[in-house]
């Protein structure tokens, strides 16, 4: 049981990115049908189909985050001796510590600002789109915070791997 | 000048082992926050919303998904029987099979880097137990794949046609001609490579036309998807992104009642690799999408379009420097984020001299794909080589014939429009 809720929290991002996904195929695939077979569309579909589409990239790109699934070039870095490559990972923690952190500062700046808006087809509160960015760049902060301190703590180690 | 530091930022942040989307953000926010406040910051994730919110882009994750869900419904080894009794009898028989069937699976998947993974896992071990060399077998794998993005319904395709407002069925028409030269170009590089070497055929004589008919009937429903898709786009069935929700549906259906393979344990891995494979492709969309909008500030697609014109008027002449500055880019960045952020700036540029918008297209994804098997970043060079446990510098060695091969066949597609240009406009008409 406990393993099985470590197991849930640990890939909660994939969990509702797949959800979203999930939901975003099934509409599309029935305003097809729908369309096809009864003859008329169903016209919330494509707004909402979008919206769990939007989700699920950014709580998606979230998990990749938590993963470090996003590719970079670490050869360059690979190159220099244990202490230097040490320096420079830590400073790369911090640079995208701010990065995401400013994302996220701006996200509430945005949504503040244009919670109001309706969406074009349903009027609701445009905000339920929006929040994606900032509830996935909050999480990507977290993420920052906690690779920045492991990265510290770790000796330095390798060079020219 | 220091309108450009955030140009050079990006390079010092991405060579410091920064993700390509993150340096993007990261330079572009550095501008907004630092040299240029005038801008409200709230625009700028007005961005994030308006570059995600679109209807058309939810092609990628449906057609993402359905090359996973034909993975894992086993086509790819029907379909290598099938390339087996098509090109099993040649010089190097498991070499040019390995080739064909980049080209079969472009048809279902859309990846490089997922062909080049899997042919590396399931033919290069069958090759070395051959008498192949193991560099030689891993760089006509890796150089293969390059093929798949190209034939439809190609990733890159899709978002090409997005970025450049084109229409996606003409792109998808567009690829199957540029995809065959580069397999011809490659089949016949393996070819004189094999006979010199005395790599020897799997079969001894062609197969026959009973054998190569029930090959055909077993992957039939994998042949037929990518023109199916095509045709149904053509007459307006769908849109491209509804054709990308019912391939989904239509591969669940093979792989579960035809293929009988697809099970339950599949649903998490194909969803993994469909969340992975899209929000990488999309937070590198959004992230160009910033940087753009810091571009445009500073009129820079407009300083460059003029700067390029003033160095050549010349169609011929501008596709060669546009050529030269794509492979030099694609040598140090993941292909897709190459297109991604150079596109945008250069269509305008050419179709001011005359260059089909579709026919540039095609030339952009042929080239990052080479760009994809050089050192030093070549992203299908280390998919590959991890997991055959190559070394970098026999790769390479290896790998030059096919990179030449694939030039010639990028040359042809810059230089010989129709090749580009035939089958859609057949389909669709001259545009």
């Amino acid at each position: 049981m406990h393993q099985a809720v470590k197991k849930v929290l640990s890939n909660f991002e994939l969990i509702i990115a797949s959800a979203a996904i999930i939901v975003t195929t099934a509409l599309v695939m029935l305003n097809v049908f729908t369309r096809y077979f009864l003859r008329t569309g169903i016209y919330w579909t494509e707004e909402v189909a979008t919206a769990c589409f939007v989700w699920s990239v950014f709580i998606g790109a979230a998990a990749a985050y938590k993963h470090r699934a996003h590719v970079g070039v670490d050869m360059l870095v690979n190159l220099c001796p244990p202490k230097t490559k040490k320096a420079i990972t830590i400073i790369v923690d911090f640079v995208l510590l701010l990065i995401n952190g400013y994302i996220t500062y701006i996200a509430v700046i945005y949504i503040s600002l244009s919670y109001k808006k309706p969406t074009p087809v349903l009027g609701i509160s445009t905000a339920y789109i929006s929040s994606s960015i900032l509830v996935s760049f909050a999480l990507t902060t977290i993420y920052s915070v906690y690779f920045l301190i492991k990265d510290i703590r770790q000796p330095a180690t390798g060079g020219t791997t | 000048m220091i309108a450009y530091l955030p140009i050079i930022l990006v390079f010092i942040l991405y060579f410091s082992s920064i993700p390509i989307a993150y340096a993007l953000f990261g330079s572009s926010l550095f501008y907004f926050a630092v040299i240029d406040t005038s801008s409200p910051v709230d625009l700028i994730l007005q961005k994030f919303v308006t570059s995600t919110q679109s209807f058309p882009l939810l092609a990628i994750p449906f057609f993402v998904m359905a090359g996973s869900i034909m993975n894992y419904a086993g086509i790819s080894k029907k379909l290598m029987q099938f390339a087996d009794v098509l090109t099993g009898h040649m010089a190097g028989g498991m070499a040019q099979v390995n080739v064909l069937l980049s080209l079969l699976m472009g048809g279902v998947s859309g990846s490089a880097n997922a062909d080049a993974a899997m042919q590396s896992k399931m033919l290069v071990p069958e090759m070395e137990k051959r008498g192949y060399d193991r560099a030689f077998s891993t760089a006509i794998t890796a150089a293969s794949s390059a093929v798949t993005p190209v034939i439809p319904p190609g990733i890159n395709l899709i978002i090409y046609a997005l970025i450049a407002n084109a229409s996606v069925g003409r792109m998808f028409a567009a690829g199957y001609v540029p995809g065959l030269i580069m397999t011809i170009s490659l089949m016949v590089t393996v070819s004189i490579i094999s006979k010199r070497r005395g790599y020897q055929p799997v079969r001894e004589t062609r197969a026959g036309g009973k054998e190569v008919f029930h090959q055909l009937r077993e992957s039939i429903w994998a042949l037929l998807f990518p023109f199916g898709i095509i045709a149904g786009l053509r007459i307006g069935m769908f849109t491209p992104s509804e054709a990308g929700a019912i391939a989904v549906l239509y591969c669940i259906i093979v792989g579960k009642f035809i293929y009988k393979e697809l099970g339950k344990e599949h649903i998490i891995p194909v969803l993994r690799e469909t969340i992975f494979g899209t929000s990488g492709v999309v937070l590198i969309i959004v992230s160009a999408s910033v940087f753009g909008y810091y571009l445009n500030w500073e009129r820079i697609p407009q300083a460059m379009a003029s700067g390029l014109l003033t160095i050549t008027q010349n169609k011929y002449l501008m596709l060669m420097i546009i050529n030269v500055l794509f492979l030099v880019m694609g040598m140090f960045l993941e292909g897709g984020a190459a297109m991604i952020i150079l596109a945008p700036l250069l269509v305008p540029v050419v179709t001011q001299l005359g260059v089909d918008v579709i026919h540039f297209g095609l030339i952009c994804i042929v080239n990052i794909m080479i760009g994809g098997l050089t050192p030093p970043f070549g992203s299908m060079m280390f998919t590959c080589c991890s997991i055959t446990r190559c070394s970098l510098q026999d790769f390479v060695k290896e790998v030059i014939p096919f990179i030449v091969a694939l030039l010639i066949s990028l040359i042809l597609v810059t230089y010989i429009p129709i090749i580009t240009l035939i089958v859609p406009n057949l389909l669709y008409g001259v545009a």
